[in-house]
């Protein structure tokens, strides 16, 4: 396809663009082939995320998070990355059937991320002004010199002074990398940004700031966000939807409210009875036993199931069905085949 | 950076010093002298002692040594004892055949190894990958000069294919340069491979994947701009090996150039000669990898500013 023909393509998709939902995956399969196994890393995972809304996909290591986020801009590694079915839409294109200068348009200007270790995520021998002016230059028309006083824009929107603009990833600390890396991310007003753990790797102080210029940026630049992260506290602050991911799948959905306050999934609760309680320092924390199956051996059925307080022996059998409890909140357990069903937390009337 | 040139550069005259006293003092401990290798059977006693006070021999070697050093503290490096030349004479009259010997040897290595590396790195674990990595291994593990051997045996004694020794055609060139060429190929085509599969799992390379960069770009701005650094390095330090260490070679090929100068100076116990030679190559030496250095600096940022930051606290303190 010529290059005309690709921005032809891609202008006429744009067009859906303005409908309100930016970012839709639907029923995303993720596997990696190994030599001797299969990891089934997402197993059917989907989500809508409207304009402006900031979605948390929250759950423990292995769950799919990261990889969720890699097929949302189709660079998931292959080998041996497959991704076996699905679809996603970004402002109202499907990247999955996009060729690679297509998606090369798309990365970076509708849809951008933001990796978990900001340590390794830049390239240590480009100056920052010039790793976020590659990214301005490719999206737009814009001559060297303009791009790299964009470049020093967006570095004072993160907080770093313009003048650093000429410096090397390794002159700066850990928080301010991953500042750089959002000012790399947000360069070119994406309307979807996917946030892979940003303050993993900082420390608690930087992470409280990171966050909250986050937020800021997140008004300022009116873009959507997925929120991948393991901290139930980073979405309690940043997020308006969650989504529980367990093993490859979104176990529980909704909004902050649902999830937070009317939880209904056994491994949310779980997760939320692993949290120290700020109330009553000296209460025991009640991890979840057990360890997540084994990605390359799911066990048929709930795969929650052998950790579960809940499970019985049908949970075992059958993949639990995603039902709809209200408007926004959805939930992936067998149990709630039984009329009057309620975890131990169950708060609402 | 002109600081720390010039802080390498100073650093050099204890190295000489050294260098020259160890020269001295293995030519003193080793049997016979210069004076052995002129004796004829018509000399008398006499004879024999006028020429070891001609080249105080007659004198303990540490004066031998104090006066060849203030010598060379004037610049003069002295003559062969033998012949009568100046050592400077001499040097400069072969220095341009090792130093286009090495020349070729490098470029020949690097025109193989580079490809041979990045082919290797590609196909990682399949059979080319493991292909190379035989050779690279061959290369490194067979000594340099019973490959040259080899190589005059086959190319020059049965097939006449190439002569044997130097004669100022570029066919002379062949064997020294593809025997001096083969245990760079070894390093250097490791060295390629692995750093491009270094860099190739580094996580900016997602990071630009995901700014939107196309994937040539990001192969050659991003994934080559890191991976060459070491692969520099590994270059100039077989630049500096084969520039000063091609006398084995020089000797298999009888080829007139310094290796085989210092060779046949330390035979013949030519004191000044060899003591010549070794400081004359030593500096070619530390100059390639003080370049190599620098260009190292110029092209990775980190290692820059490790030099700017030693500069600061010298300020300060």
């Amino acid at each position: 396809m010529s290059k005309k023909s690709v921005d032809t393509a891609i202008k006429d998709q744009a067009v859906v663009c303005n409908d309100d939902v930016v970012l839709e995956v639907e029923d995303l399969v993720v596997h990696y082939v190994l030599k001797k196994s299969v990891v089934e890393a997402v197993n059917g995972v989907s989500f809508k995320l409207k304009k402006r809304r900031a979605i948390g996909l929250v759950g423990e290591t292995g769950a799919g998070k990261t990889t969720t986020a890699l097929a949302i801009m189709n660079l998931v590694p292959d080998p041996p990355g497959i991704i076996k079915s699905g679809n996603i839409t970004v402002c109202g294109r499907d990247m999955l059937k996009l060729k690679p200068q297509q998606l090369e348009k798309i990365r970076g200007k509708d849809i951008s991320m933001i990796f978990q270790d900001p340590m390794t995520s830049l390239n240590p021998v480009m100056t920052v002004g010039q790793q976020i002016a590659e990214s301005v230059r490719l999206h737009e028309r814009v001559s060297k010199q303009e791009a790299f006083e964009r470049a020093i824009e967006m570095l004072e929107l993160v907080g770093i002074p313009g003048e650093r603009a000429n410096d090397y990833p390794h002159q700066f600390s850990g928080g301010m990398k991953q500042r750089v890396v959002i000012a790399i991310a947000l360069a070119c007003n994406p309307s979807v940004l996917i946030a892979d753990e940003p303050t993993t790797a900082l420390d608690v102080t930087i992470q409280a700031q990171v966050l909250s210029m986050m937020n800021d940026l997140k008004e300022k630049c009116n873009t959507a966000l997925v929120m991948i992260t393991h901290d139930l506290g980073v979405v309690a602050k940043m997020c308006d939807d969650v989504a529980v991911l367990y093993a490859g799948r979104i176990v529980e959905s909704g909004t902050l409210e649902d999830v937070f306050n009317n939880t209904m999934h056994p491994y949310t609760e779980g997760l939320f009875n692993s949290l120290p309680n700020i109330e009553n320092r000296g209460a025991e924390l009640k991890p979840i036993p057990g360890l997540m199956p084994d990605p390359t051996k799911l066990p048929a059925g709930c795969t929650f199931a052998d950790r579960c307080s809940y499970a019985t022996d049908a949970c075992r059998e059958k993949v639990p069905e995603t039902r709809r409890v209200s408007e926004t909140h959805t939930v992936a357990c067998s149990r709630y085949d039984e009329p009057g069903f309620r975890i131990e937390g169950w708060q609402h009337g | 950076m002109l600081r720390y040139s010039a802080m390498r550069l100073l650093l050099f005259i204890p190295i000489i010093i050294c260098v020259t006293f160890i020269i001295f003092a293995l030519m003193d401990l080793a049997p016979g002298t210069i004076v052995d290798t002129m004796i004829t059977e018509e000399m008398t006693e006499e004879d024999i002692e006028f020429l070891r006070s001609k080249y105080d021999l007659d004198k303990p070697m540490i004066v031998r040594y104090g006066k060849y050093l203030g010598n060379l503290l004037r610049g003069d490096l002295g003559s062969s004892q033998i012949t009568g030349l100046t050592v400077w004479s001499q040097f400069s009259e072969r220095w341009p055949n090792t130093m286009w010997l090495s020349l070729f040897s490098l470029m020949f290595g690097v025109a193989l190894a580079i490809p041979a590396g990045i082919l290797a790195a590609k196909y990682a674990g399949t059979i080319w990958d493991n292909i190379t990595t035989a050779i690279a291994m061959l290369g490194l593990s067979m000594p340099n000069f019973w490959l040259g051997l080899m190589l005059l045996t086959v190319f020059s004694l049965k097939l006449k294919i190439f002569p044997a020794a130097y004669d100022g055609t570029w066919r002379s060139f062949v064997l020294p340069v593809v025997a001096n060429g083969f245990a760079m190929i070894a390093s250097i085509t490791r060295q390629t491979r692995s750093s491009i599969l270094d860099v190739s799992r580094q996580d900016y390379l997602r990071t630009a994947r995901a700014k939107g960069v196309p994937e040539r770009q990001v192969t050659t701005r991003h994934k080559l701009g890191n991976a060459w650094i070491p692969i520099i390095t590994q270059i100039g330090m077989m630049l500096g090996v084969t520039l000063g260490g091609s006398a084995v070679i020089e000797t298999v090929y009888s080829w007139p150039g310094v290796g085989y100068l210092m060779v046949e100076a330390i035979s013949r116990r030519d004191t000044t000669m060899a003591c010549g030679c070794v400081i004359l190559t030593a500096t070619a030496y530390s100059l390639v990898l003080l370049l190599v250095d620098l260009v190292y600096a110029a092209i990775d940022p980190r290692i820059r500013s490790a030099y700017a930051r030693g500069k600061k606290r010298r300020v300060k303190a």
